[in-house]
């Protein structure tokens, strides 16, 4: 991981939580273990975090704290799929995904009944990257077709997708996290999503009952 | 899944059984299982050697046990002496006699009387201590409470509120030399609340700390409030 570090003191001065705050979503798995990163300072042994991911998940802890159970909140940010599924009625309705999102994706996947968690997690990816006006709808097609044959193989979390483009031709790739790649000069790297992160997200939106546009 | 009714497991004397899903589990004797358990609960009496455990309510210990993989459960008392060899992962640990576990512990409330070993982290809500409890890794807990009557150790400790006392010598002379080495080692205490008697470490930070009799601390940060006992030993103290 090449992301800046934040040392523990310079985080609880940032955020104003305490030691004790800390320690507690430490042990409610609310901060993964992965995060804390001992290294020797000059004062001896010190902890440091991954500077932007620690902030943005204590902000969204401190934000979410009030409504939601620390256990709840631990459940939303563990990559663990869920158990929720939803029909495709309810996943418009909850403006989960825009219905053109839905409609290019059941064109691709041929479905009936309700959708389970990890289906709704890609087709959430496929709203966001069509979304976000990156890629363009052939992409979002093969994307799909990538995700359908892999997901599985690569569904604990650790993996993301990496959309690249060389001189106008597209290809996706399923990859660890937080790996460098390296392509060689005319590729270009277009977007990048872990899936830890759309899970995260898209949890949050099913625990608070839609998206707001 | 099946509906069946679970039948028990009973090793009197000299057994070696193979692993499997249970109601009740009764070893006398000397027992091994070479398959992984899962139980409703567990009594070992005598010498027993298990692979991975999982305990929906208690497992007890009573003569020697050995756990060749992960325990998991609700509850566990040792009366005698029990070794994990992965991780411990028990709701409500009470220990009488001796429990090591050599990858890192989880749960709710923990009170050793006896003495724990962890290698690795322990994660525990509530700890009571009485014994001695010594921990390679992070002591990561809500509550800390320890009287002091042998030695205790962490490479640091994070918690929410710690107190640490040494009790009276009710022992007589056995109790003033083993109140010698009655301490508790550590490298850094970060808290909330701190309030700590004998207690040798090199950082202490918090918002309120107490520091007791007997202490020898290299370093003290606190945000609200500090004390400190003529009878100890504090280097630098700073507000931040």
């Amino acid at each position: 991981m090449t992301e800046p570090l934040i040392s523990k003191k310079e985080l609880l001065d940032l955020t104003g939580i305490s030691y004790g705050q800390l320690y507690r979503w430490k042990r409610k798995n609310l901060i993964p273990e992965e995060w804390f990163i001992r290294k020797s300072s000059f004062t001896g042994q010190e902890t440091f975090f991954p500077k932007a991911s620690i902030l943005s998940r204590i902000d969204k802890i401190l934000n979410m704290k009030d409504e939601l159970s620390l256990d709840a909140l631990a459940d939303v940010f563990s990559p663990q799929l869920t158990e929720i599924s939803l029909s495709a009625g309810a996943i418009i309705e909850r403006n989960i995904v825009a219905s053109s999102t839905l409609e290019l994706y059941l064109t691709i996947v041929s479905h009936e009944g309700n959708f389970p968690f990890d289906q709704m997690l890609r087709i959430f990816i496929l709203h966001k990257l069509l979304h976000s006006g990156m890629i363009s709808l052939q992409e979002g097609t093969m994307i799909i077709e990538t995700l359908e044959s892999h997901f599985f193989t690569c569904s604990e979390g650790k993996y993301e997708l990496v959309l690249t483009r060389k001189m106008g031709v597209s290809m996706c790739l399923l990859v660890p996290q937080n790996q460098e790649i390296y392509f060689d000069n005319l590729i270009k790297e277009v977007v990048r999503i872990p899936f830890a992160e759309a899970t995260e997200e898209l949890k949050l939106l099913l625990n608070e009952g839609g998206r707001e546009e | 899944m099946r509906e069946q009714a679970l039948g028990d497991l009973r090793i009197s004397g000299v057994g070696t059984y193979p692993g499997g899903n249970y109601a009740l589990i009764s070893i006398d004797g000397v027992g091994r299982v070479n398959g992984n358990l899962i139980c409703e609960e567990i009594e070992c009496n005598g010498t027993v050697k298990l692979r991975n455990v999982q305990v929906k309510n208690q497992m007890s210990v009573n003569g020697s046990g050995n756990v060749d993989g992960c325990l998991e459960g609700g509850s566990l008392r040792v009366d005698g002496m029990l070794k994990v060899r992965d991780e411990i992962r028990i709701d409500h640990l009470d220990i009488n006699g001796m429990l090591t576990g050599l990858r890192g512990a989880n749960g709710e409330k923990a009170e050793v009387n006896g003495s724990l070993k962890v290698q690795g982290d322990m994660q525990y809500e509530v700890i009571e201590v009485h014994g001695s409890l010594k921990v390679s890794g992070l002591l990561n807990a809500g509550t800390i409470h320890m009287e002091l009557n042998g030695g205790c150790s962490a490479r640091e400790i994070g918690v929410e509120q710690i107190t640490v006392r040494k009790r009276g010598s009710l022992y007589g002379i056995l109790g003033k030399i083993t109140g010698k080495f009655s301490y508790l080692e550590t490298d850094i205490i970060e808290g909330d609340d701190i309030d700590v008697e004998f207690t040798k470490a090199r950082v202490i930070r918090g918002n309120r700390i107490r520091i007791g009799a007997g202490c020898e601390v290299d370093l003290v940060e606190y945000k609200e409030s500090y004390e400190a006992d003529p009878k100890s030993d504090v280097s630098r103290a700073v507000r931040v």
